[in-house]
């Protein structure tokens, strides 16, 4: 734990670090969550900055921006949908228990996100399949794990997922779980695509137009997919859901392509980035915990929140 | 066993065997009459006290329909409509008339306990079902007529039309019939598969499959049947469409599937295949005899359409394109059941 850091930053941390199968989001959840039960703010303008505050603060942590930013967003605009006859109570308190009891909902039904995705999956999967993935995703691992534990055997291809190699993580993580893997270059995708059935990747945030921001490579593999007529299918919490909109890669936000200690160095010329933007075109099927959807209905799941 | 349970059991018995006597498969909107009247008289004759028992047994009757039948996924659908019609009048009759079943998103800070079924008065639900069950009939009735009404809208003189499978399709042939009562002078290039013979009507010029992509270039529309249409906008249609529909592709003709709201299948089918059934093939006794074994004639009855090579759905409200198929599956059905498929 670097010292110095704030009590939110803390137990954003803490809850990352004491379970590492949990996702960002959920912890920048929980975090939020933590302090909206310790809080003592006696109007709903105060208690909005203590939750910024907390945001702003995690925001600075090198964990996924686009994944804070994204379940924080939604945590907030949740927690405050409340009732009428609620909102008009002249007692804080009694909004804030409001608040909690709603949040409570929420992360329950947050974390079963996970299992959710790995059910509405398993028909995807079938015997000797190929399968290829890029880089390490916790909710992709679980997913291939529940369909192997159901006796489908398949054997998945890994990239190394370079620079920071975090595809040797997702190729141990497969082994250990007894499902046949093999690592591969990033280099060698094409070489590899035409044999594979399909493309299973993760995503860091998932955005309006139904794209994704993924680690670094993930739009060439799915443009080798594309173009070789392999379906590419995206597994995401709608937590990751963004009302985020870019037009090009040059349009991410700054936030989203550096980790934040990257940022402070304030050189950026130097710096490689490290997610790239996969647009919508190059994706068949998102598979959510809200169900199975076509890209084109993320926007519409977001716009029905956000206005 | 009791006296109802028998009946229930003739019901099914009776269904399956009238879906089966046919040796040319019944038109679609055929089929689905037929399994609204079957659920009719399941609903009337069977003794369900709350409508949770009521939902399970129509669910049952579904599953058990689909095993026997796993290619017509009409019956699944009209049987999850049907669901969601229950669901309705309970709603209707708790006072939440308006509630929103696709809160999506919200659906991320309400507690996870599926809709409430509190016992009600089964009578007047029962009651108030049948009713709308009969409206969904009328409605599935007019399909034809409001799909061939805007036929007009879509046909103009000097047009080229290309179809496909025109004469197992009645929908598509009123379509045609439609345009000529409104004196439009057009072509219409009738398209036939290797295994069957020609046909000859008065309107149609009669061309071959392989000969599809010299006419193309004539071509200014497509229009295909299908047999389902999943949420992602991609549909199933008659083995023989695809290659009509990449070719219209390669020649920019916009390529239109007539598509009644009962085709629209409200779940994913991960593989096409497992549900794409052989054509019966007609084999001379003395070949079947010798190739017994070592032969095996492959004659799929579908081809999977991606969502890419289909400009509209010609459905019976309007036209929708591909990527709103989505939003259209949310009138028709509950995600509660859907999430049981």
């Amino acid at each position: 734990m670097v010292s110095g850091d704030s009590k939110n930053v803390q137990t954003f941390r803490k809850s990352l670090e004491t379970d590492p199968n949990k996702s960002t989001g959920l912890a920048a959840i929980e975090t939020l969550y933590d302090v909206l039960k310790n809080t003592r703010a006696s109007t709903a303008g105060e208690f909005q900055d203590e939750l910024g505050n907390a945001v702003k603060e995690m925001l600075t942590t090198d964990y996924s921006s686009t994944s804070i930013r994204s379940a924080t967003n939604l945590f907030r605009k949740f927690i405050s949908l409340a009732p009428v006859d609620i909102t008009e109570k002249t007692d804080f308190s009694e909004i804030l228990e409001f608040y909690r009891k709603r949040g409570v909902t929420f992360i329950e039904r947050v974390s079963r996100s996970r299992s959710l995705i790995s059910k509405y999956a398993k028909p995807f999967f079938r015997n000797n399949m190929n399968i290829l993935t890029h880089s390490y995703s916790k909710v992709v691992l679980s997913a291939l794990h529940e369909a192997h534990e159901c006796g489908i055997e398949f054997h998945v291809w890994v990239t190394e997922s370079q620079p920071d190699a975090s595809g040797k993580r997702m190729h141990e993580a497969l082994k250990s779980l007894g499902i046949e893997t093999t690592l591969v270059l990033d280099s060698c995708v094409g070489y590899l695509m035409e044999r594979m059935q399909m493309v299973v990747v993760g995503a860091e945030g998932v955005m309006e137009t139904g794209g994704i921001i993924n680690k670094i490579g993930t739009l060439n593999v799915s443009i080798i997919a594309k173009t070789l007529n392999v379906p590419v299918f995206v597994m995401a919490e709608s937590i990751k859901f963004v009302d985020e909109y870019p037009l090009n890669q040059e349009d991410i936000p700054e936030t989203f392509k550096y980790r934040s200690s990257v940022i402070a160095k304030n050189n950026l010329a130097s710096e490689h980035p490290e997610v790239d933007y996969t647009p919508p075109q190059y994706l068949n099927l998102l598979i959510t915990d809200l169900g199975i959807l076509p890209p084109a209905a993320v926007g519409e799941e977001l716009i029905k929140l956000y206005t | 066993m009791t006296e109802g349970r028998t009946e229930v059991e003739d019901l099914k018995r009776n269904f399956v065997l009238a879906l089966r006597k046919n040796t040319k498969r019944p038109s679609s909107s055929t089929i689905s009459m037929n399994v609204i009247n079957f659920l009719r008289k399941i609903i009337l004759v069977e003794k369900v006290k709350t409508i949770a028992e009521l939902l399970a047994s129509l669910h049952n009757h579904a599953k058990f329909l689909s095993a026997v039948e796993p290619t017509e996924l009409i019956i699944i659908n009209i049987v999850l409509m049907t669901s969601k019609l229950a669901r309705d009048e309970l709603n209707k009759k708790n006072g939440n008339g308006n509630i929103r079943a696709y809160d999506s998103l919200f659906t991320l800070c309400k507690p996870s306990e599926p809709t409430d079924m509190k016992d009600t008065d089964m009578k007047k639900i029962k009651k108030d079902l049948i009713e709308s069950i009969r409206e969904l009939t009328i409605e599935i009735d007019s399909c034809r007529e409001s799909i061939s009404a805007q036929s007009s809208d879509l046909i103009f003189n000097q047009d080229v039309v290309m179809v496909y499978q025109l004469e197992t399709s009645k929908t598509l042939y009123s379509f045609l019939a439609k345009t000529r009562e409104a004196n439009r002078k057009y072509r219409v290039f009738n398209v036939i598969p290797e295994s069957k013979n020609e046909e000859l009507n008065d309107f149609t010029s009669s061309i071959r499959l392989h000969d599809v992509a010299s006419k193309i270039c004539e071509t200014t529309k497509v229009f295909l049947t299908c047999i389902a249409v999943f949420p992602d906008g991609s549909c199933l249609v008659p083995a023989g469409g695809q290659s009509i529909a990449l070719m219209a592709k390669r020649h920019s003709v916009p390529v239109y599937v007539l598509a009644p709201f009962y085709k629209i299948t409200p779940f994913f089918i991960p593989d096409p295949n497992a549900l794409n059934i052989s054509q019966r093939t007609n084999m001379p006794f003395e070949f079947s005899a010798k190739s017994a074994g070592n032969v095996e004639i492959l004659q799929p009855a579908f081809d999977l359409l991606d969502s890419q090579y289909i400009f509209q759905f010609v459905s019976n409200s309007s036209c929708i394109i591909p990527a709103h198929i989505n939003r259209l599956k949310e009138d028709y059905y509950h995600p509660e059941d859907i999430a049981l498929y």
